[in-house]
């Protein structure tokens, strides 16, 4: 029976080339066999117990797997059976599939496995198991399991019992450093290797620092620093101000170009239409003033026809009253008035013949009766009285009918002449009255237009429209200045909301900040206390009880508290052992509980409180992770509002500043609309005023010559009154004339009859008296006789004469004045007809000159659309902008643009000019701008492959909406995380790697502490062997512990929200310094190409050995220390030592009651001594040694067990023991 | 005199004949030169070295006022290549203002489907392939310090593109239609 724990035997079923084999090896073995013998294999089987791992056992990769040439069978068995205080139990491993363990609570018993020399399956194996009684354990089926039961690490109590020690967390490092010193076949041996068992005995994989993470967290974090720093250069800033302002340039010119598009659109449809419409007005106009003037014409052909005949009429009364002036001339030559009056007197003169002639012829027929002769005398004178009373009364009664005849022609003729007066001034007079009455009309119109024009509104409809605009810019405006207002507000109250929540988070941070330091403050010193005690405990009587009283805690430590514990000055001395008392009383401390804690216990607090520190740290990286978080996301929320309605604000200015723009435009367009409508109002009634002026002329005009009409025929009314009066005085006189003529004749001629008939008396009484005859008297009357013959001769020859002058009189010279009358009432009616005339020629020609502007203005206006339309169509049309723009003016609604057709494509290729120049520019700073960012910045400031125009506005739109939705600071807070976040990574990284460095001293410690125990008293051959770190030369770790030092330094300042916030300069000199530590740290990373920062990194460690007279001086690896053996013999106590230091390390510090194997291969070439001398080094530490010797030699006489390998007739490998388990003294 | 402490890098990249431009990889050595009063003081500096550090629009570079006529005759006909170069490159789509990225399979697919581009590109270059070509005189451009190269197939264009805008517009072109270089 065992009093220890150890692997006291192990079997091989079917392993390999092995059928069978059993080897005991519960102490120090050796086994003997030339190679390819199966010693390796063996080695390797005792090895996997320990390690159970099948990777970790030296087969090469071109080798088979350790599964498949081991477990070739089902029924391959590795057998381990374990000794213990209380007996033995075993280990079964089998395969199915994969490698599987169940511990057995027996030895082991072939018969289990064999039967009938056939290895048994697993599950005959249970059967047998079953029939015997035996207890196993379920199937075991990781390594990890059954690495925790061996090592004793199974929380599950069940297994407690198949362990085979009792292990800590760290018990890993046992399987490791053995594995390790049985793979290390290298003669070296290196501090590198030393270093490595040192670093996997105390660390775990975690530990390390993955240099190629944080190289690459520190790329990304440069690169983005450098992308946020690039972007606050001032120039930047300043090309993207430029940027911006050409956008909203080149955006307005888009815009303007698009509604100038539209205009011209709808100009030109509008254009086409009123080409149509104002052609068809034109054409009208045309037409109208071509009918107009033919209407003319002919209204002055009529008026000329009548002028003609009136003129001929004239013509005919003028050569008339020419030829009665002319004649009247000639009679009167001819002596016509005394011919008249000779011929008056011609019906007297044929009386006074025939008196005469009778007188005559009286005389001279008889004397014979004178009585009769008297009597006839006096009968012819009586009755020449009687015929000339006879003839004077008819004569008198002839004038007074003439008279009376004369009398009423002239009163016809007045009356006549008077009617026709009248009919000629009324006609005259109603013609003037009725121009009078349209004047007055007229007259009356101008007065009602003029009282509209008064009241008219001119240019309603524009002026409406830009009344229109204009209330329309009013309520916008209102509305406006509310919604700015509102947005404003909103802004503050978003603004005040953003420094409420950061002043909250301050707050926040700082109560945090201060709550975790004071934690952290008050565990440091908890751990400075710990530290101090274990400092001393070695010089403490703490140290004292260590060494010298295992089992200490069960009785000194419940009475002794931690100021005596730790008491350095109580020089501590074991008087007698194993008396339990205290001052020689014994008590009963079954029931009092362990004031003091074992060194492990304080490590354990320490490590505790670290790793409280650590979660603190953590929790404060998290918390503000957690609350950068929130307040970005809270932040960039808000911003993203604010910039929201910054954007509507900008774009309200905007529309302000065009509204304003155009409220103006629109006011001087209303002024000048009003302006236009006064001058047109002006224009209007000043023509109105002429016009009223020139009606009340011509009114005037008209009555004056009403009047005047008046005038005319009131004075012509006297005039024929006069004439008539005149004529009938004349009349009246010649008739009285004649009349007294007749009467005067009559008397003259009564008077001669009675003096003739006195005469005659007297005569006859003569006669009667003397009877006698006078011849004188006969004579005389002879001669009166030829006179009046004569007389009347001369009238007859004139009779003619007299009688075509009396034609003429009647038919030219009496009609004279109605010639001339007539002639007159022509000549007025031309005047009338001339002035008629005239009044229609001024309307005509006022109308036609109405009609030309109105003509010539379509004509203009149409002229200017077909010029608009040809413009466009020769200039326009062909250019590439129309095509662009051909989406926009195709489908615009017709509409008249004030520009016109050819203004707007000026507009517009001016505008497409002044885009492309911008354009340039704005393409140049963009190009410029983004040039200055790498290629793959995070702020993806990048032109995309096509660099279209559209792809350089979405650059400035991206921009735009970075600064209004300030993305930028999102960016330094995310950087500003990483960057916060990288150095506590590193830190708390670094923190955790260094917290092994103490570890690594006492590891170190206790190393040379057992090496100086390995001097070989007996042979002195070695003299010693010295082991010290150094500090490390690793840069990397420097330029690490460096920004640890600046942590610790900095713990609450460094890296905060804003990096780049040169407001706080003692704060902006931190954050300068660390933003270098880590710039300095990725170049030092680069340049040492190191992949990671192992615990292995933070130490040197040198070895120095004396072995005789060879000193090797601090060496970092031990390459040949003296002869072979020597050098076998010193890195094997080394190995040794570093197996030994690892399981104090990593097993409880209980007395120590198991023993493990170091194999170790190929120890032939030790001297004998020296081996004997290196089992018992082996063995003082609860080693024993596994060796392997290619020949039989006196050494294997230094082990417990030695066995030879063989083969048998089978090719099977047979394990031989070879001595008795006796050991040379 | 107190140098800044990137002297040595400032002058083996200027004494090459090369640029230094704000909107490079060196853009720190141009902040540097540009720090304060170390214009003035690396002029001075360098002026015992025999070249005078001159300033441009965002870049810097060396000039030796004393130059033999051969290495004169020499630069010239290095810069009427460059004329050349910026032909070709002003022909393109994208002109070569400063920051603009070129990709050399992008140079290459425009000259493809531009003849007049090509015809320029044969005349620059003897290499075979089109690509070649590009990044033949893209690379003479590189070395020159109007370019820098940021990956395999791209090129930005640096401030330094300034210098030969400026000296291209110093050319006048007399009467008679001989090219003269003020």
């Amino acid at each position: 029976m065992e009093n220890r724990r150890i692997l006291n035997r192990i079997i091989f079923i079917n392993i390999a080339n092995t059928d069978y084999s059993a080897v005991e090896i519960a102490g120090n073995t050796c086994f003997v066999g030339t190679n390819n013998m199966g010693k390796t294999t063996l080695q390797r089987a005792i090895l996997f117990f320990y390690s159970a791992n099948t990777r970790g056992l030296g087969i090469s990769s071109s080798q088979k797997s350790f599964e498949d040439y081991y477990f070739q069978f089902p029924n391959s068995y590795i057998i381990y059976e374990i000794a213990t205080e209380e007996g033995l139990f075993h280990v079964m491993v089998y395969r199915n599939n994969k490698l599987f363990y169940r511990f057995v609570e027996s030895e082991f018993v072939q018969e289990h496995y064999i039967s009938e020399s056939e290895a048994l399956v697993p599950k005959a194996v249970l059967g047998k198991f079953n029939e015997n009684k035996v207890l196993y354990s379920d199937q075991v089926e990781t390594f990890e399991r059954y690495r925790n039961i061996i090592y004793g690490a199974d929380p599950d109590k069940k297994y407690k019992k198949f362990g085979l020690m009792k292990g800590n967390a760290n018990y890993h490092n046992i399987p490791l450093a053995i594995t390790s010193i049985f793979l290390s076949s290298e003669s070296v041996i290196k501090a590198e290797f030393v270093k490595e068992c040192i670093a996997n005995s105390i660390s775990s994989k975690h530990t390390t620092i993955e240099l190629k993470t944080i190289e690459r967290q520190l790329r990304q974090f440069t690169e983005r620093y450098h992308d946020i720093e690039t972007f606050f250069r001032k120039e930047n800033a300043q090309r993207s101000d430029l940027i911006r302002d050409n956008f909203a340039h080149i955006q307005q010119l888009k815009i303007k170009q698009r509604v100038l598009a539209g205009e011209l659109g709808g100009a030109l449809k509008y254009a086409a239409l009123q080409k149509e419409t104002i052609s068809v007005q034109v054409h009208e106009k045309t037409e109208l003033i071509a009918r107009l003037e033919a209407e003319f014409r002919e209204k002055d052909e009529q008026h000329r026809e009548r002028n003609k005949e009136s003129n001929q009429e004239i013509g005919a009364l003028k050569s008339k009253l020419k030829e009665a002036d002319k004649k009247l001339a000639d009679y009167e030559d001819k002596g016509i008035v005394d011919l008249l009056r000779e011929a008056e007197e011609k019906p007297q003169l044929q009386i006074e013949l025939q008196a005469r002639e009778h007188e005559y012829a009286t005389l001279t027929a008889g004397f014979s009766d004178v009585e009769q002769q008297f009597k006839t005398l006096f009968d012819a004178l009586e009755n020449e009285r009687k015929e000339f009373e006879h003839m004077l009364s008819t004569q008198g009664l002839q004038l007074d009918k003439k008279y009376h005849d004369d009398k009423n022609q002239l009163r016809d003729a007045y009356r006549k002449e008077e009617s026709e007066l009248k009919e000629s001034h009324a006609a005259n007079a109603e013609r003037f009255r009725q121009l009078k009455t349209t004047h007055e009309l007229e007259l009356k119109d101008a007065e009602f237009k003029e009282r509209e024009l008064r009241t008219r509104k001119y240019f309603a409809q524009e002026v409406k429209l830009l009344n229109g605009h204009l209330e329309d810019i009013r309520v916008r405006k209102s509305d406006r200045t509310s919604a700015l207002a509102v947005k404003n507000n909103t802004i503050d109250s978003l603004k005040k909301e953003g420094d409420h929540i950061r002043e909250k988070n301050r707050i926040t941070s700082e109560q945090y900040i201060e709550k975790n330091k004071q934690e952290v403050v008050s565990l440091e010193a908890q751990i400075a206390v710990i530290d101090e005690k274990l400092a001393v405990h070695q010089h403490a009587f703490f140290g004292y009880l260590q060494e010298h009283y295992p089992n200490w805690y069960e009785t000194i430590g419940k009475v002794c508290n931690e100021e005596i514990l730790f008491n350095k000055e109580l020089n501590p001395k074991q008087l007698k052992k194993g008396i339990e008392s205290l001052y020689g009383i014994q008590l009963d401390l079954s029931n009092v509980k362990v004031y003091s804690k074992t060194l492990e216990e304080y490590e354990l607090e320490r490590s505790g409180y670290r790793d409280r520190i650590a979660v603190l740290n953590q929790a404060f990286l998290d918390f503000r992770e957690e609350q950068a978080r929130d307040e970005q996301a809270k932040l960039a929320s808000i911003g993203k509002k604010t910039a929201h309605l910054k954007n509507e604000i900008m774009q309200l200015d905007y529309e302000a500043n065009q509204d304003e723009q155009k409220e103006k435009q629109y006011g001087l367009d209303l002024h000048d609309w009003n302006r236009k409508a006064e001058a047109q109002r002006e224009k209007d009634l000043i023509e109105v005023y002429t016009a009223q002026e020139t009606l009340k002329k011509e009114m005037a005009t008209v009555k004056q010559t009403l009047d005047e009409l008046q005038a005319v025929l009131k004075k012509e009314l006297s005039k024929l009154d006069e004439t008539f009066n005149d004529k009938l005085a004349k009349l009246t006189k010649t008739f009285s004339k004649e009349a007294e003529k007749i009467t005067s004749q009559k008397e003259d001629r009564l008077a001669d009859f009675e003096e003739r008939k006195g005469k005659w008396q007297k005569e006859k009484s003569t006669v009667l008296k003397k009877k006698g005859i006078d011849d004188t008297r006969i004579k005389k009357l002879k001669k009166e006789i030829e006179d009046i013959r004569a007389a009347l001769q001369n009238l007859e020859k004139n009779a003619e004469l007299l009688n075509d002058y009396r034609k003429d009189k009647r038919e030219l010279f009496d009609k004279v004045g109605e010639f001339k009358h007539e002639k007159e009432k022509l000549e007025e009616r031309i005047r009338q007809t001339d002035n008629e005339f005239s009044h229609e020629k001024e309307a005509y020609t006022k109308r036609k000159k109405q009609l030309d502007n109105e003509s010539r203005d379509l004509s203009g206006s149409l002229k200017n659309f077909v010029d608009g339309i040809h413009h466009f169509e020769q200039h326009f049309m062909g250019r590439t902008l129309y095509d662009r723009l051909r989406h926009l003016i195709e489908p615009a609604p017709a509409e008249h643009a004030e520009a016109g057709i050819i203004g707007l494509c000026s507009q517009l290729l001016a505008n497409d000019t002044e885009f492309h120049n911008q354009f340039e520019k704005f393409r140049d700073n963009i190009s410029e701008f983004a040039g200055r960012f790498r290629p793959d910045n995070h702020l993806n400031f990048k032109i995309g492959g096509t660099g279209g125009e559209a792809e350089y506005e979405r650059f400035a739109a991206y921009l735009q909406e970075f600064y209004t939705e300030n993305k930028i600071q999102i960016s330094i807070a995310e950087v500003a995380k990483s960057h916060g976040m990288l150095i506590d990574a590193i830190s708390s990284k670094m923190k955790a790697l260094t917290e092994h460095k103490g570890r690594i001293n006492k590891m170190i410690g206790k190393m040379e502490a057992d090496f100086s125990k390995a001097s070989f008293e007996d042979s002195k051959l070695i003299e010693y062997i010295k082991l010290k770190s150094e500090d490390s030369e690793n840069k990397v770790l420097r330029k690490l512990q460096r920004i640890t030092e600046f942590r610790e330094q900095n713990p609450f300042l460094y890296g905060e929200a804003n990096l780049f916030n040169t407001n706080n300069k003692a704060k902006s000199e931190i954050d300068k310094r660390s933003v270098e530590l880590l710039g300095d740290l990725q170049r030092t990373i680069n340049e040492e190409k190191h992949e990671e920062i192992r615990v292995q990194d933070l130490f040197e460690l040198r070895f120095r050995i004396k072995e005789g007279k060879n000193d090797t001086g601090w060496i970092e690896k031990i390459d040949k220390v003296g002869s072979t053996g020597t050098d076998m013999l010193v890195k094997a106590v080394i190995y040794i030592t570093l197996l030994n230091v690892f399981i104090k390390e990593s097993t409880e510090k209980t007395a120590r009651n198991f023993s493990v194997h170091c194999i170790i291969d190929e120890v032939g070439q030790i001297s004998a001594p020296y081996l004997k001398e290196l089992i018992n080094f082996a063995e003082e530490r609860n080693i024993c040694l596994i060796n392997g010797l290619p020949n039989e030699s006196k050494l294997e006489t230094h082990y417990n067990y030695t066995y030879k390998f063989r083969k048998d007739s089978n090719g099977y490998v047979k394990v031989v023991p070879l001595l008795t388990m006796t050991i040379e003294p | 005199m107190n140098v800044p402490k990137q002297t040595p890098e400032i002058f083996a990249i200027l004494s090459r004949g090369n640029f230094i431009s704000s909107n490079g990889s060196k853009g720190k050595l141009f902040d540097v030169i540009s720090y304060e009063e170390n214009y003035s003081l690396l002029k001075e500096f360098f002026s015992h070295t025999g070249y005078v550090l001159e300033r441009g629009h965002n870049y810097f570079y060396f000039s030796q006022p004393d130059e033999q006529n051969l290495i004169m005759e020499k630069k010239l006909e290095q810069f009427s290549y460059y004329i050349d170069v910026m032909d070709f490159f002003s022909s393109m789509d994208t002109k070569p203002s400063v920051g603009t990225r070129y990709r050399v399979t992008q140079i290459a697919e425009e000259c493809f489907s531009n003849e007049r581009l090509k015809m320029k590109l044969l005349s620059l270059s003897r290499r075979e392939k089109m690509v070649d070509k590009v990044a033949e005189i893209a690379g003479t451009l590189t070395q020159a310090g109007f370019f820098e190269q940021e990956d395999e197939d791209t090129y930005k264009v640096m401030d330094a593109i300034h210098y030969l805008e400026e000296v291209i517009s110093l050319i006048t072109i007399e009467e008679d239609g001989e090219q003269k270089n003020p």
